[in-house]
């Protein structure tokens, strides 16, 4: 398809041009069709006044000659009848201005008489007897007997082309005048009028008689002319006729009597004044108004352009990529729209180069801008590049790479700029600086196309450093793991020589306070034994305070277990329902004896309707046993009150403070920081004095936490002290407390099973199995028994058992040990095995349970609770037997 | 269409629309005395041209170009004529026909030369153009045929002693005629008793000069004179000699107009025609356009006017592109007059044939 090539045009020129040819266009239109009406109006009004002025001169004419002929009928009244006509003839001829010649006529056409103008006079006498009966004229009037007008003819006797007029007398002669051609000419010559409209004065054989226009008549004949034609006719003349090469508008008259026509014309067309005229303010009113759009459209055009060009310089500076200054408003909107829009979009432009200017030379990677003609040629470098690169900005713009240097081969070159173009992501490779210095560097180049444009942005990361410090890395990291290795190796050291010495405080505490229970649990089960043996109530006495020493040296060991533990993060606390009366009435009586001796009052109050509560029961005791213990300890005198508040109450859990409020000494508000600290007391001297281990108030410190609580003590020397024990507690659930059976019952069941049951029973120590021997005798249970692990495992092998009482601490191998290798012999799959251990709390419960012990006695034996466990222990047993045998 | 193509065929356009308007018309120029007294003969020559224009526009002109007539009178006057022949030459006509007499012919004629136009007259008859290698071509015969015919039919008729009244104002004609006359007159054993000159104006006393002739008691007379003058000759011949037969030239031989101007007093005047009145074919025909055309009877000079026209309608005819008027006329015969032949020989002249006419009771008698 050809594009046709659309030519360029300046704004005024277009709009001069365009405004131009509207007007022209519009005019045009307009005056066609004004002329188009109006110039055939106007020729019909100049056919008319055409017409009227023919008509005008031949009325003139008529009544002229009319007169005339009244003249000549006047003369002919009174012409004499017999004598000479010829003076009176010649009379009234007088200067032949009217006349040229009169002559009487005899019926037979003989001049009888004739009056001559002076010119003519000396041809009377020829004149006077002259033949005329063969003149036309003559002989018409003979013919129609009354006054005619011939046409023009020449006379015979003047000599003269003449117009004649006849008239006939009463007595049969005829009068004839000759009319000269000037007389007529005279009266056309009157009726000039307007200066183009001429008149013809035709007669009746269509001879021109006169011409307004001109004396010569140029012996027209207008007798074939259709136009006479028209006229003689009373037809609608043509619209124009064509004479002397020109066309004329014409209008006719005739004139009756005459039979003369009259044909008035004026050039037509433009040579018409009028109608030239109308055409002439017609164009004219073109021209103006040409003018006048081509002024307007040139005067708008400048005006336009003015703002309009202001723009466009400002923009092509702008294009150009040099600044602009203000942007141009005038009064027209849409200029101003544009203007503002324009110098947004250039400030936006601006703002927008300069940013990523900004961004590209602040970018600490070289950047490198290349456009894709048919070679990749420098567009921009950035600041980074210039830097890395030691070229200046000016020298590489427009030249190639290869032309600065920068690559090492152009083969290279080729190869990088392909595998670039290919889509790769990225190429190392090495490049040259200004000075020659290689740099190895990791070139990443992205393709993108701007109008058509192809460019390329290189990103040129000097990675030499990288690549160098990568290296050190690699050398660090080896020898860095060599280190981590070595540090490990030490830290694993340390960390197994810190379990060891971990594991070993564990076993040094376990044996410690297995070697200090051992002879507790002989002092504690000889003097159950002692009692058993009946004593005197002195002996009695004195037997339960030795039993208490017993056991609060068992107490402390078990703190001291305990701490460590705690200390360890390994307390677990029991969820077992108790009642908190139990554990204030159990520390109470613990300490009654000890209050009454010092002479204080021990009490305790409790909130009423307390409900049971789940939680640690012995906890709780060992760390309000402690708080009351140090009151009692430390008051010398007054009471010791032992209260619980209920802080809040919860759903499901209370929120209890436990408080022990004492009159003693008090305690110094910097030694309140430190009591809770393990291995604290207030001072030495306390400890002189008052004994004590130092650990009671760090455990029940712990313990409070441990139950989600705190512990907490406020003071005032010499006036008391308040130790108190937050502690939040779940409710237990309703109880469906099973009645206690009293012991004589259990003791009597037992005896009763005694005889089916086989009993291992295992201890290192001879004391112990003695007293355990003893126990067991006392209901009737006898039982093998076992020194050490290994033993117990022999005898279990050798034999069933249903029941085996397994100490814990042992050496060779211990209980736990032994529960193991004995649960692996098939007849002690399901043997109830006791663990009797000193180490009463529950992770050392798991720990048994975990091994495959059924159930769990602490040391030193309460007897009562041991009976209980061996009847319950024995009772399933035999119920199983039961219902093994069939039947 | 790039836009300036397209301009450009409108240009053409308009330009072709206008180009395409009517063919110009052929001019023909007409120099005749149409003034005063030598008007009846112009005015006689000037219709028969007319007719022979409008019949050929209504035949539709010549190869499609309608004939346009010029007619400038020139008045039987020098300096008039002069300004008509100026005026005529001017228009650039493609021919000019006349003038009609040899003494406007004598002034008309250099002019006509001198601006290569060439001149056609039907009626100059005076020896001085003939046998001249110029513009000007005549279709009349010339006076010297004339005189001697005019002479033996005189004699023929039995006068033998004839007074002679010429006008002057027609010298190359009248001279010539008188001398050429007189010379056959007197070798054939007649007689000039008188030969009166006199000037053709509105004072001319015509009683004086037939006095005059009279004086010499001839036996017949003889006018050498236009047809007005011949009638006012006539007229006063038959109040002082009422019974001499009288003659005239084919000059005076408006015949028609001779007896309207002349009524009783031309009766037996014997003049010389150039065309047969008894003719019955063309010549009818043309009779009777001509009545019709002019409500008059034609003039004696009419059908040589008329035969002149159609000798130049032939040659504009046969023309050939660029082609002169006068090679075309001298190429384009023998033409086909109304009645006769009529062949140019080298030098543009021609001969015609006359018949002698007496009228009689208003009538014209041919002699045979």
């Amino acid at each position: 398809m050809i594009r046709s090539r659309l030519r360029e045009w300046r704004l005024s020129s277009y709009l001069a041009t365009l405004l131009t040819l509207t007007s022209v266009l519009s005019f045009t239109l307009v005056a066609s069709a004004f002329l188009l009406t109006r110039i055939p109006q106007l020729e019909e009004e100049i056919r008319t006044r055409a017409e009227g002025d023919a008509r005008d001169l031949a009325a003139r004419i008529e009544l002229q000659l009319g007169s005339l002929q009244e003249q000549l009928a006047m003369l002919g009244l009174s012409l004499p009848a017999r004598s000479e006509a010829s003076p009176l003839l010649e009379r009234a001829v007088g200067s032949g201005q009217t006349f040229r010649a009169l002559y009487l006529v005899s019926p037979r056409g003989k001049v009888e008489g004739a009056g001559l103008a002076a010119d003519y006079r000396h041809l009377q006498a020829e004149v006077i007897g002259s033949d005329l009966a063969a003149v036309a004229l003559f002989r018409n009037v003979r013919q129609q007997g009354q006054a005619v007008w011939s046409g023009k003819y020449l006379s015979a006797l003047t000599g003269a082309v003449t117009i004649g007029l006849g008239r006939p007398l009463p007595d049969g002669r005829i009068l004839i005048g000759e009319v000269p051609l000037a007389y007529l000419l005279n009266i056309v010559k009157f009726n000039l009028g307007t200066e183009s409209r001429a008149i013809w004065v035709i007669d009746q054989r269509g001879d021109l008689l006169a011409d307004t226009e001109s004396e010569q008549t140029r012996g027209l004949n207008f007798y074939s002319s259709p136009l006479l034609q028209a006229i003689l006719n009373d037809r609608p003349l043509p619209r124009q006729f064509s004479f002397d090469g020109r066309a004329h508008y014409v209008g006719g008259a005739r004139a009756q009597t005459l039979g003369w026509a009259f044909i008035a014309r004026l050039p037509a067309g433009l040579d018409n004044p009028e109608i030239r005229m109308t055409v002439l303010i017609v164009c004219g009113g073109f021209l103006v108004s040409l003018l006048i759009g081509t002024a307007t459209a040139l005067y708008g055009a400048a005006r336009l352009q003015r703002p309009l060009q202001h723009m466009v310089r400002q923009t092509h500076a702008v294009a150009l990529g040099e600044g602009s200054g203000d942007w141009p408003r005038g009064q027209i909107v849409e200029f101003n729209h544009l203007s503002a829009d324009i110098g947004r979009m250039a400030a936006s432009l601006s703002e927008r180069e300069q940013k990523f200017l900004a961004i590209f030379n602040a970018s600490p990677i070289p950047l490198l801008f290349s456009n894709l003609g048919d070679d990749a040629r420098i567009a921009d470098v950035n600041n980074a590049w210039v830097a890395q690169f030691g070229h200046a900005r000016a020298e590489v713009i427009g030249r190639t790479g290869l032309e600065i240097g920068i690559w090492e081969s152009p083969e290279i070159r080729t190869q990088v700029l392909a595998t670039v173009l290919d889509g790769h992501s990225s190429v190392e490779t090495v490049l040259r600086r200004k000075n020659g210095e290689r740099l190895r560097c990791k070139i990443a180049a992205q393709l993108f196309e701007i109008n058509s444009q192809r460019y390329l942005i290189w990103v040129l990361e000097d990675i030499s450093e990288i690549r160098r410090i990568e290296q050190e890395l690699r050398l660090l990291n080896s020898s860095l793991e060599a280190r981590v290795a070595e540090r490990t190796a030490a830290l694993s050291q340390a960390k197994e020589a810190a379990e060891a010495a971990s594991r070993a405080k564990s076993a040094f505490l376990a044996n410690i306070s297995h070697e200090i229970r051992t002879p507790l649990n002989a002092i504690g089960g000889m003097a159950h034994l002692i009692r058993r043996g009946g004593l005197p109530p002195e002996q009695a006495a004195r037997l339960d305070k030795l039993e208490a020493a017993g056991r609060h040296l068992l107490e402390i060991i078990n703190m001291v277990l305990d701490l460590s533990k705690i200390e360890a993060g390994k307390m677990q606390l029991e969820r077992q329902p108790f009642r908190l009366e139990m554990i204030f009435a159990n520390v109470c009586s613990m300490l009654n004896e000890k209050a009454l001796e010092k002479g204080l009052q021990l009490h305790y109050r409790l909130p009423p309707h307390l409900p049971r509560l789940l939680g640690d029961p012995t906890r709780l005791q060992q760390a309000l046993l402690n708080f009351a213990g140090n009151a009692v300890k430390f008051t010398e005198q007054g009471e010791i009150a032992l209260s619980a508040d209920i802080l809040a109450r919860e759903a499901d859990h209370l929120r209890l403070r436990c408080n022990v409020r004492d009159t003693g000494i008090g305690i110094a508000p910097e030694v309140q920081a430190r009591l809770f600290q393990p291995f604290e007391q207030a001072d030495s001297s306390t400890t002189r004095r008052y004994g004590g281990t130092g650990l009671g108030l760090a455990i029940a410190a712990r313990i409070a936490e441990a139950m989600g609580g705190a512990a907490g003590v406020s003071s005032t020397p010499g006036a008391g002290s308040h130790f108190w024990l937050e502690v939040r507690l779940a409710q237990a659930p309703a109880e469906t407390e099973a009645p206690g059976t009293p012991p004589e019952e259990i003791e009597s069941a037992l005896r009763a099973l005694a005889p089916a049951c086989r009993v291992l029973l295992v201890d290192d120590e001879p004391i112990n199995r003695e007293i355990g021997l003893m126990l067991l005798a006392d209901v009737g249970l006898g039982a093998d028994l076992a020194s050490d692990g290994l033993e117990a495992v022999a005898r279990a092998s050798a034999q069933a058992y249903d029941l085996i009482l397994m100490d814990m601490q042992m050496p060779q191998l211990d209980g736990l040990g032994a529960t193991q290798r004995i649960r692996a012999l098939p007849q002690h799959r399901q043997t109830p095995i006791v663990a009797m251990t000193a180490n009463a709390f529950s992770e050392d419960r798991q720990r048994c349970f975990a091994a495959g012990m059924t159930h769990f006695i602490a040391k030193p034996i309460d007897p009562a609770a041991f009976y209980s466990l061996l009847l319950s222990i024995l009772q399933a047993t035999a119920s199983e037997k039961m219902a093994q045998i069939p039947g | 269409m790039p836009v300036y193509i397209r301009r450009w065929l409108l240009l053409l356009l308009i330009a072709g629309l206008a180009a395409c308007g009517r063919q110009e018309p052929m001019l023909i120029g007409l120099i005749a005395g149409l003034s005063d007294r030598g008007s009846d003969f112009g005015e006689s020559v000037r219709n028969g041209v007319i007719l022979a224009v409008e019949q050929q526009n209504a035949a539709g002109g010549i190869n499609g170009r309608m004939l346009e007539l010029v007619i400038r009178d020139d008045g039987q006057n020098p300096e008039q004529a002069a300004r008509a022949a100026r005026e005529l030459i001017a228009l650039k006509p493609e021919i000019v026909i006349g003038p009609v007499t040899s003494s406007m012919a004598a002034v008309v004629v250099p002019l006509m030369n001198e601006a290569g136009l060439t001149l056609i007259s039907p009626t100059v008859a005076a020896p001085d153009f003939v046998g001249l290698d110029d513009q000007f071509f005549r279709v009349n015969r010339s006076t010297r045929t004339a005189a001697e015919h005019h002479a033996e039919i005189l004699f023929g008729r039995g006068a033998r002693r004839t007074a002679l009244a010429y006008d002057t104002s027609n010298g190359p004609y009248s001279n010539t005629w008188v001398t050429a006359f007189r010379d056959k007159f007197t070798a054939l054993g007649g007689q000039i008793s008188t030969t009166v000159a006199f000037a053709s104006s509105a004072q001319t006393g015509f009683a004086g000069v037939v006095r005059e002739l009279l004086q010499g008691r001839p036996d017949s007379l003889l006018f050498v004179a236009s047809s007005l003058d011949t009638a006012r000759l006539c007229q006063q011949a038959r109040r002082l000699a009422p019974h001499l037969p009288l003659s005239s030239t084919e000059w005076a031989a408006s015949g028609e107009f001779l007896v309207e101007m002349g009524g009783e007093a031309v009766e037996g005047l014997l003049i010389a025609h150039a065309y047969n009145r008894n003719d019955k074919g063309a010549f009818e025909a043309f009779r009777q356009a001509y009545r019709q055309r002019f409500q008059r009877e034609y003039g004696s000079f009419s059908p040589l006017a008329f035969d002149t026209a159609n000798i130049v309608f032939t040659a504009l005819r046969k023309r050939q592109p660029g082609q002169s008027m006068k090679a075309a006329l001298l190429g384009a015969g023998p033409y086909a007059g109304l009645q006769q032949e009529i062949r140019f020989d080298a030098w543009g002249d021609a001969g015609r044939q006359v018949y002698f006419t007496e009228i009689r009771n208003g009538q014209f008698k041919q002699l045979q």
